[in-house]
């Protein structure tokens, strides 16, 4: 008994700035949650236990949340060396979050109207894999408990996982949802990473993108759709709610960067003036 | 002589505790928040008012359905808008959903195991089976109301200003409430383990606050009652809050903390019991009975069996809204503003989605709830276009924060004789009796 105690992979879910609501789904699963715990060794989950001690190594460590304080880019930073594989979980620690909004208006206004006097961290806000290099990205807001129990299994057995690279549309069209960007909504499901079951279009909500791009995602083409039926800045709003702006933009500019290579000059300036106009 | 324990686990959010003792005297406690502030109120400056609701419920993941409902009743409210009577039907209930599956997780999986001294969860399951087994059934009940009508358990979809996007079928709601006895079972086993416990000895007089509302327990809207230890308890109007209530910033937190009149006051379960018990359903009401309280109840660790006894209640509460609901055969109705039936009610329906202001004018709105914790406010101010000005949001732990502080305080000399270790955990036990949630508190 003991011994197959020893072979339990230890794992650590950490969570940095955040609602923790990604923590609570992995909870919420209930009964499924500690069958899951039952095959690791569960080293550190401050969601039920005191007294954290770093242990000197950990098989996988989850990390939810966005590294705001100094203590939370100290603890990331710690939390990797220690760790063989990390997994970033949530749209907070792999786009941003929400809070980063502040970043595409104005910090300053933001402290400003929160705080008279006092002073507390107020970076820009960055994804974790600008502090430390991440291995797996279990993505939205919140994760969805299906897939992260199917990943979380994945983990333990193989080692490793890759999340089905479809759009959102894939999943809401096979669930037979109605189609929002038909009904001129901006809808962001044909360039974001499905697996989310197409939770929101069920409620018909729009896709805000909260669970990052898919590799393979038409976002050229996806822009010039969007940017005919609607203005830059009702698009960008759209983009900026759950952290995706930056990386859609970004993601933009290394496939025009791509054309350019492939097609010579003449249509470089010409895509060079349409990310001008972007941005 | 310093008390300090940091990172205080099992609770939402991070906190770290530090009491200073000169000469036997406690001098000071104090609940040292260590989450980053996200700044939630300063970026809602500028965004539309249709986001405000999915932003600001991302202030927390363990009640999320109250930041939303709050958020959406703030914006009607400044729009001068009522919902359709099945809207405030469907709302009450996912806030019904909120508070028992929040309930059902702190008492269970965070506080309780301080009282049979251990300190990890999984040891604590593991020892209690079955009641493990009642509080995990009566959660994933609560959980699976707000999904089917919120559309998902955390960060819910289908509500927004004016009502919901899509409404719940009528078979879902039918299978809930044929679920209703045994969760009841389950509920009722969980509050028994939890009235079973005997919790320290403590009693300091303070203030209690809660929604108050003559029609039943306060939990969806109300007005605000005072019930200090000294006078005779007073009503205010809930969009009058800022006459009485004060934010304070403190140089050692990034968690703001609020006074009453400049005094600490209490809101939570207990708060709500002590203020409106009358007002309980009769399983509840008869656990209360059993009790035999002598109210108001002072000591805070009661906290707990509050909550256990509003779990049964909110189970009582949203059996009533399920049965109202299908009471009727046809399918809910897509609920229109006002009643739905002139065009005025449908060109205002039209509007709201397209997201205009449908005054015109800069507006302001208040909204108070009772969330899990305690009432919570949401205050913001719209321009002409729809867009946010200004917001101030106050959460139930901002509230008791100064509370919980003189808890401690009070508390510390009967625990001063224990050893750190055990004495640590007797304070932790008290802030955890609280149920804080600090990244509510920081936002």
């Amino acid at each position: 008994m003991t011994k197959r105690k020893n072979i339990k992979p230890k794992i650590a879910i950490i969570g940095l700035t955040s609602c923790e609501g990604c923590q609570f789904v992995m909870l919420d699963q209930g009964r499924r949650f500690l069958d899951w715990l039952a095959k690791v060794q569960l080293e550190e989950f401050r969601l039920v236990e005191d007294e954290p001690i770093l242990a000197e190594h950990y098989d996988i460590c989850f990390v939810e949340g966005n590294p705001v304080t100094k203590a939370n880019i100290k603890l990331l930073k710690e939390m990797r060396c220690r760790s063989d594989k990390l997994v970033v979980v949530g749209n907070c620690a792999a786009l941003g979050g929400v809070w980063e909004l502040k970043n595409y208006a104005s910090k300053t206004r933001a402290i400003k109207a929160v705080y008279k006097k006092l002073k507390v961290a107020n970076p820009d806000i960055k994804e974790v894999d600008n502090f430390v290099k991440v291995d797996y990205v279990i993505p939205g807001c919140p994760i969805d408990g299906d897939e992260f129990i199917e990943l979380a299994n994945q983990l333990l057995k193989k080692g490793s996982f890759r999340i089905p690279q479809n759009p959102v549309c894939y999943e809401c069209q096979s669930r037979g949802y109605q189609c929002l960007l038909q009904q001129e909504e901006i809808c962001l499901g044909p360039i974001t990473l499905g697996g989310c079951k197409a939770v929101c279009l069920k409620s018909k909500q729009a896709c805000w993108g909260c669970r990052g791009l898919f590799d393979g995602a038409q976002v050229e083409n996806f822009m010039n759709y969007l940017l005919k039926h609607f203005s830059r800045e009702q698009v960008y709003r759209i983009m900026e709610v759950f952290g995706a702006r930056d990386t859609i933009l970004k993601r933009l500019e290394e496939m025009q960067g791509k054309k350019n290579r492939k097609f010579g000059k003449s249509k470089v300036n010409k895509i060079d003036n349409k990310i001008k106009k972007l941005k | 002589m310093k008390i300090q324990i940091n990172h205080i686990g099992k609770m939402e959010g991070h906190a770290d505790f530090v009491a200073e003792i000169l000469k036997g005297d406690v001098q000071s406690a104090k609940l040292i928040t260590t989450e980053g502030a996200r700044l939630i109120e300063g970026i809602l400056i500028g965004r539309h008012f249709k986001e405000a609701p999915i932003i600001t419920s991302r202030i927390c993941g363990i009640c999320p359905v109250v930041h939303k409902l709050s958020s959406i009743k703030a914006i009607e409210n400044a729009f001068e808008i009522r919902p359709s009577q099945q809207t405030v039907k469907l709302r009450k209930l996912i806030n019904l959903a909120q508070i028992i599956h929040s309930h059902a997780l702190h008492l269970f999986f965070l506080s309780l195991p301080d009282f049979f001294n251990i300190e990890n969860d999984l040891n604590f399951v593991k020892k209690y089976p079955k009641e493990t087994q009642c509080a995990i059934n009566t959660r994933q009940w609560a959980l699976k109301i707000i999904e089917v009508v919120g559309g998902r358990a955390v960060h819910p979809i289908a509500c927004e200003v004016g009502g919901f996007k899509v409404l719940p079928e009528k078979n879902e709601l039918k299978n809930l409430a044929d679920q209703y006895e045994v969760v009841l079972k389950n509920a009722l086993g969980l509050a028994n383990f939890v009235i079973s416990i005997k919790y320290p000895k403590f009693s300091r007089p303070t203030t209690f606050v809660s929604l108050t509302n003559s029609k039943e327990y306060a939990l969806y809207d109300g007005d605000i009652k005072i019930f200090p230890s000294a006078s005779q308890s007073r009503i205010i109007k809930a969009e009058k809050y800022t006459q009485n209530i004060k934010e304070i910033e403190e140089p050692y937190r990034a968690a703001k903390s609020a006074t009453l009149d400049g005094e600490p006051f209490m809101v939570g379960a207990l708060a709500r019991i002590n203020n409106n018990w009358q007002q309980l359903n009769p399983l509840a009401k008869g656990l209360l009975k059993g009790m035999n309280w002598q109210l108001p109840q002072y000591n805070t660790f009661e906290n707990i069996t509050a909550q256990a006894i509003e779990i049964i209640h909110c189970l009582e509460e949203a059996k009533k809204i399920l049965r109202d609901l299908l009471s009727d055969s046809s399918s809910l109705r897509m609920g229109r503003l006002g009643g739905g039936k002139s065009k005025e009610d449908a060109r205002l329906s039209l509007n709201l989605i397209a997201g205009a202001n449908p005054l015109s004018c800069e507006t302001v709105g208040v909204d108070a709830i009772e969330a899990p914790r305690g009432t919570l406010y949401h205050h913001y101010k719209i321009d002409k276009n729809g867009y946010l000005t200004n917001c101030n949001i106050i959460t139930p732990t901002v509230s008791y924060l100064k509370n919980l502080e003189q808890d401690v305080l009070a508390y510390i000399p009967n625990v001063m004789k224990l050893n750190p270790k055990k004495r640590a955990i007797k304070i932790r036990a008290l802030i955890r009796a609280y149920d804080p949630c600090i990244a509510c508190a920081t936002h």
